[in-house]
C-alpha cells in the first residue's frame, strides 16, 4: 500500500506532537487544550463549592428565624461565595477554559503564545484556590464581604487571620490572571493565521481580547488595594485610617477594579453568543463590526464607571454625575448587541437547539439585569435601594443569567468538538428548562423583597414583614437551580461514555476549529489553514486548498513544535516560532509560589524569601533549557517576548498609576501635605539619582543593537556599563529609602505610609530590572541566540518604562513644594 | 491618500476619542473632587477648559474616522488588510466617538452646572 503525502505528514505531526501519557503528562503538560481541560474540572469543583455555599444561606434563609447556620459563619459564607463564584468560576472558566482551549483553534495557532506560562498560570490558580479555601480548614474564611469593605476589614475589627486570606489570595490570584490575561492578548496579536486581519477575527475573540485587556488594566487597582490593607493590617501603615487615611480609598480603588469586572465577567458570554447565533441561526452575524466595536467599548467605558457603586457613601453630588453618565452610556454598546443578536436570529432559519436556548435565556436576563442596572444609575433611586436585595437581584441577572448561561451553551456548543462525542438534545432542552426556571424563581422574587426593604446579607429575619413567602420561593427555585445544573453535568457525562461519534463539524459552525477532527489532534491543524473570511469554515473554496495544501506536504511544519506567527494589524506570515515541549518547571514555580503566599500568611518572612529563591532558581532552570533555534530570515513583527512585555509593563504600569493616584488623593483629603513634622522630601538627589536611571536605559537600547547587528562582545560590554549603572542607583536609593523610613516611620502618618510604598515599589522594579539584566549577562556570554536577542530588546523597553515611571515617582514625590 | 497618513488616521480615529474621554473623565474627577475640598482653584474653569480639550480631540477623530472610511469605501468589510481593516476599523471609530462625544458632553454638563459639593 502507498504511503501519500498526506499520510506521511500527518504521522510525523503525530510524532512530533505526541504528549507524554499519564498523570506526569498531565502535570508537565504546556498543550493550551489539556490546560484548558484542567481549568476546566478545577473550575467546576469551585463552583461545586460556591454553589454548595449558595444553598447552605438560602436554607437558612428559606424562613425566619433559622438555625442552620450562626451569623459568623453566614458571614464567611456569603464572602466565599462571591469570591470564589468571580474569582474562581467565571474569569477562570472564561479565560482559562473557554479561552486556553478555544483561541488557538479559532486563529490557527498550534498553542498560546508561551505555552510554559499558560501553564503557570494554572498552577497559580490552583495554588490561589487551595490557599483561600484552605481558610476554612483553620475556620478563619474571609468574612467581610466580596468586596471586604474597610473599615470592617481592618484588624482592629477583625483581627483573625480571615482578611488576611482574602487580600493575601486575591494578588496570588491575580499574578494567575495577570499572566494569563498577558497570553491571551500576545496570542490574539502574534499567532492568528495569515490572512486573518483583524476584520477576519472571530468575535469570540474580540470578546476575549476586550476582557484580557480589562484584566490587565483593572488588576492593578484590586492588588495595590490589597496590598495596602496588608500593610496596615500587619506593619501598621495607615491609609484607610481617618484623620490621615480615608475609607473611601478602599472602596474607589475596589470598584476601579470591580466594575471592570463585571463587564470582564460579561465579555466572554457575549463572544459565545456571537459565535453560537451565527450556527444556529445559519447566517453571518448582523453588524460585524459595530458588534466588534461595541465588545471593546463595553470593556473601556466599563473603567469609567466606578464610582456608580458610591452614590450612597456621601461623596460629591458634581463628582456623582460624572459617574451617572457614563453608567447610562455603556448600556448604548450593549445594546447594539443585543439588537445584532436578535436581528441576526431573525433575518436567519434559526435551530433552536441547546446551546440557542440558553443564548435565548442569556439575551432575557440580560436585558432585565440591564434595565435594572440603568435604575441604578439614576443617584435618587440608588440611593434608596443600594444595600437591599434588589441589587442581589440586579447583579445575578446579570452574573448568572447573562454571564454563566452562556456558559451551558457553549459547554453544549463545543461538548462534540472537545470529546468527539453528541450529547442528548433532549435532556440538554430539559436542563435548560430547569435552569431557566431555578434562575427566575431564585433570583426574580429578590427584587420584590429589596423593594419591600430586606437588606444583603441579613443571616436571618423576623416573621411578619411579608418577605417569609418570597424567601421560601427564592430556596426552592436555588434547589431547582442546582437539580438544573446537575441535569447538565449528567448530559454531559452519560453522552461522553456512550453517545454517537459527533464527526468533525456537527452543527456547521462558521469558525476554523469545526476544520479540524474531533477532540482535535494535539497539534491542531494539519497545515496553515487559510483564511479569507471571519467565518472560514464556510469559505468552501478554501477548505478545498488546505487539503490540496496537505495532499502537497505544504505548510505542514512539522520539524518540531512550530506554529506560524503574524503581523499584529494584517496578520502577513511571519517566521514560524518554534514551542516548548512539555516542563515541570511551571508546577515547581507554582508550588513555591503557593508556599510562599502560606508563609507571608503566618509572618513567616524569611521561609517566604526561600520560597522566593527557589522561585527563582525554578525560573533560572526554566530558561536555561531553551534550545537554540536558527536565525530568523526576516521579521515584519516584533517577536512574542516583546509584547509579552509591553503588556507586562502596561500592568505594572497602571500599578503606578494607581500608586500615584492614592497619592494625589490622599494629599487631598489633609490640610498639610506631608503631616507634621515630617520633612519635604530632598530635590537634588534624587533628581540626579532618577537623571541617572533614565541615562542607564540608553547602553541597554545599544546593547540590543549591538546584538541585532551581531556584535556580541559590545552588547555584552553595553549592558554591563548599564548595570553597574543602575546597581549604583540602587543601592544609593534603597539606603536613602531606609533612613527615611527610620527617620518617619510608615506607622506614623499617612504621608510616609504612601511614600514609603510608592517609592518601595519603585525600587522593586529597579531590582526585577536588574534581576533581567543579570539573568542576560550570564547567557550572553555563553551563547548569543535570537531567543535572548528578543530578551535584549525586551529589556530595552521594560529600562525605557522603568525612567518614565521613575520620573512619574519623582515629580508625584516632589510636587510637595509646589 | 498616503498609506502612513491613512494608518495614522485610522489609529487616531480608533483610539483618539477613547484616550481624551478617559483623559476628561479622570483628570475631571480629580479637578472636581479637589475643588470640593478647596486643593485646586478655579475648579469650574479647569473642568470647563478639560472638556472644551477633549470634545475637540473627540470630534477630529470623527473626522478622522470619515476621511478614512470615505478613502476605503470601495473595500468590503472582510477585504484583505491593510484596507479591509482600516475600513472595518474605520466604521468602528464613526459609531465609537459620537459615543464619546456624548459622554465628554455629559461630563461637561455635570462639571459646568455647579453641582452642590455635599450631598442633598
Amino acid at each position: 500500500m502507498t504511503v501519500t503525502t498526506a499520510e506521511r505528514s500527518l504521522a510525523t505531526l503525530e510524532r512530533v506532537w505526541q504528549a507524554r501519557p499519564g498523570v506526569l503528562g498531565w502535570l508537565t503538560t504546556v498543550d493550551h487544550k489539556r490546560i484548558g481541560l484542567l481549568y476546566f474540572w478545577t473550575t467546576l469543583v469551585f463552583f461545586a463549592f460556591g454553589g454548595t455555599e449558595a444553598l447552605l444561606m438560602r436554607t437558612q434563609l428559606a424562613t425566619a428565624d433559622e438555625h442552620v447556620i450562626g451569623p459568623g459563619g453566614f458571614n464567611e459564607l456569603l464572602t466565599m461565595h462571591g469570591v470564589t463564584m468571580i474569582f474562581f468560576f467565571i474569569i477562570p472558566m472564561t479565560t482559562g477554559a473557554f479561552g486556553n482551549y478555544l483561541i488557538p483553534l479559532m486563529i490557527g495557532a498550534r498553542d498560546m503564545a508561551f505555552p510554559r506560562l499558560n501553564a503557570l498560570s494554572y498552577w497559580l490558580f490552583l495554588g490561589s484556590g487551595v490557599f483561600m479555601y484552605s481558610s476554612f480548614l483553620v475556620h478563619q474564611a474571609p468574612n467581610a464581604g466580596w468586596f471586604d469593605y474597610v473599615p470592617l476589614a481592618l484588624k482592629r475589627y477583625d483581627g483573625g487571620l480571615n482578611i488576611d486570606f482574602y487580600a493575601l489570595g486575591l494578588i496570588f490570584n491575580g499574578v494567575s490572571s495577570t499572566v494569563g490575561s498577558i497570553n491571551i492578548v500576545t496570542t490574539i496579536f502574534k499567532l492568528r493565521a495569515p490572512g486573518m486581519s483583524w476584520n477576519r477575527m472571530p468575535l469570540f475573540c474580540f470578546a476575549m481580547l476586550a476582557a484580557a485587556l480589562s484584566l490587565i488594566f483593572a488588576l492593578p487597582a484590586l492588588t495595590m488595594d490589597c496590598v495596602f490593607l496588608e500593610l496596615q493590617r500587619k506593619a501598621g501603615f495607615d491609609f484607610f485610617s481617618p484623620p490621615g487615611g480615608d475609607p473611601l480609598l478602599w472602596q474607589h480603588l475596589f470598584w476601579i477594579f470591580g466594575h471592570p469586572e463585571v463587564y470582564i465577567i460579561v465579555l466572554p458570554a457575549f463572544g459565545i453568543a456571537t459565535s453560537i447565533i451565527p450556527t444556529f441561526a445559519r447566517r453571518r452575524m448582523l453588524a460585524f463590526p459595530l458588534v466588534a466595536m461595541a465588545e471593546l467599548l463595553v470593556a473601556f467605558i466599563g473603567f469609567g464607571v466606578w464610582a456608580h457603586h458610591m452614590f450612597a457613601t456621601g461623596i460629591s453630588t458634581t463628582t456623582l454625575a460624572f459617574f451617572a453618565a457614563a453608567s447610562m452610556a455603556v448600556v448604548i454598546p450593549s445594546t447594539i448587541q443585543v439588537f445584532a443578536w436578535l436581528f441576526t436570529v431573525n433575518l436567519g432559519t434559526p435551530l433552536f437547539r441547546t446551546p440557542l436556548l440558553y443564548i435565548g435565556g442569556f439575551i432575557v436576563f440580560f436585558v432585565l439585569g440591564g434595565l435594572t442596572g440603568i435604575m441604578f444609575a439614576a443617584i435618587p433611586f440608588d440611593q434608596a435601594a443600594t444595600d437591599t436585595y434588589f441589587v442581589v437581584a440586579h447583579f445575578h441577572f446579570i452574573i448568572f443569567g447573562a454571564a454563566v448561561f452562556p456558559l451551558f451553551g457553549g459547554i453544549y456548543y463545543w461538548f462534540p468538538k472537545v470529546t468527539g462525542r453528541l450529547y442528548d438534545e433532549q435532556l440538554g432542552k430539559a436542563s435548560f428548562f430547569t435552569v431557566f426556571a431555578g434562575t427566575l424563581l431564585t433570583f426574580f422574587p429578590m427584587h420584590i423583597v429589596g423593594l419591600l426593604g430586606m437588606t444583603r446579607r441579613v443571616y436571618t429575619y423576623d416573621s411578619g414583614l411579608g418577605w417569609d413567602v418570597y424567601n421560601l420561593i427564592e430556596t426552592i427555585g436555588g434547589f431547582v437551580l442546582a437539580a438544573g445544573i446537575l441535569l447538565i453535568l449528567v448530559n454531559l457525562i452519560v453522552s461522553w461514555r456512550r453517545n454517537l461519534p459527533a464527526g468533525r463539524d456537527p452543527f456547521n459552525g462558521g469558525t476554523l476549529e469545526w476544520t479540524i477532527p474531533s477532540p482535535p489532534p494535539h497539534y491542531n491543524f494539519a497545515v496553515v489553514p487559510t483564511v479569507t473570511s471571519a467565518y472560514p469554515n464556510w469559505d468552501a473554496a478554501d477548505r478545498a486548498h488546505d487539503v490540496e495544501k496537505l495532499a502537497h506536504g505544504e505548510s505542514v511544519l512539522a520539524d518540531g513544535h512550530q506554529t506560524p506567527t503574524s503581523t499584529v494589524n494584517d496578520a502577513f506570515a511571519d517566521p514560524v516560532a518554534d514551542m516548548p515541549a512539555e516542563s515541570p518547571w511551571p508546577i515547581v514555580v507554582g508550588v513555591a509560589v503557593t508556599a510562599a503566599f502560606f508563609m507571608l500568611l503566618t509572618m513567616h518572612v524569611l521561609v517566604a524569601a526561600a520560597f522566593v529563591a527557589i522561585t527563582l532558581l525554578a525560573l533560572t532552570g526554566w530558561h536555561a533549557d531553551d534550545e537554540d533555534a536558527a536565525w530568523p530570515p526576516s521579521r515584519l513583527a516584533r517577536a512574542n517576548g516583546w509584547w509579552g512585555m509591553v503588556l507586562f509593563v502596561a500592568a505594572e504600569a497602571t500599578l503606578f498609576g494607581t500608586l500615584i493616584g492614592s497619592y494625589v488623593y490622599l494629599g487631598f483629603r489633609n490640610v498639610q501635605w506631608p503631616q507634621a513634622p515630617i520633612a519635604k522630601p530632598h530635590v537634588l538627589v534624587p533628581v540626579l539619582l532618577t537623571a541617572a536611571l533614565v541615562a542607564s536605559a540608553v547602553p541597554v537600547q545599544l546593547a540590543w543593537r549591538a546584538g541585532r547587528s551581531n556584535r556580541t562582545k559590545a552588547a555584552w560590554r553595553f549592558l554591563a556599563g548599564a548595570f553597574a549603572l543602575q546597581l549604583g542607583y540602587f543601592i544609593w536609593q534603597v539606603h536613602d529609602w531606609v533612613d527615611a523610613i527610620h527617620d518617619a516611620p510608615p506607622s506614623r502618618s499617612t504621608y510616609s505610609s504612601i511614600e514609603t510604598t510608592m517609592l518601595g515599589f519603585g525600587h522593586a522594579h529597579v531590582l526585577l530590572g536588574l534581576l533581567i539584566d543579570a539573568w542576560l549577562l550570564v547567557q550572553l556570554a555563553r551563547r548569543f541566540t535570537p531567543y535572548r536577542l528578543v530578551g535584549l530588546q525586551s529589556a530595552a523597553f521594560y529600562w525605557w518604562a522603568v525612567s518614565v515611571i521613575s520620573v512619574a515617582v519623582l515629580l508625584t514625590q516632589e510636587s510637595v513644594h509646589l | 491618500m498616503s498609506r502612513i497618513r491613512l494608518e495614522v488616521l485610522q489609529w487616531y480615529a480608533l483610539i483618539g476619542g477613547a484616550l481624551a474621554w478617559t483623559t476628561e473623565h479622570v483628570l475631571g474627577y480629580f479637578v472636581s473632587d479637589g475643588g470640593c475640598s478647596r486643593q485646586v482653584a478655579h475648579a469650574g474653569l479647569w473642568g470647563g477648559l478639560l472638556v472644551g480639550f477633549a470634545a475637540a480631540a473627540v470630534a477630529a477623530a470623527e473626522a478622522a474616522a470619515i476621511t478614512v472610511y470615505r478613502s476605503t469605501s470601495s473595500a468590503a468589510h472582510d477585504a484583505p488588510g491593510p484596507d479591509g481593516r482600516l475600513h472595518f476599523f474605520a466604521v468602528a471609530a464613526l459609531v465609537g466617538n459620537v459615543l464619546f462625544l456624548m459622554l465628554v458632553g455629559l461630563d461637561g454638563l455635570g462639571s459646568l452646572s455647579h453641582l452642590p459639593c455635599v450631598q442633598s
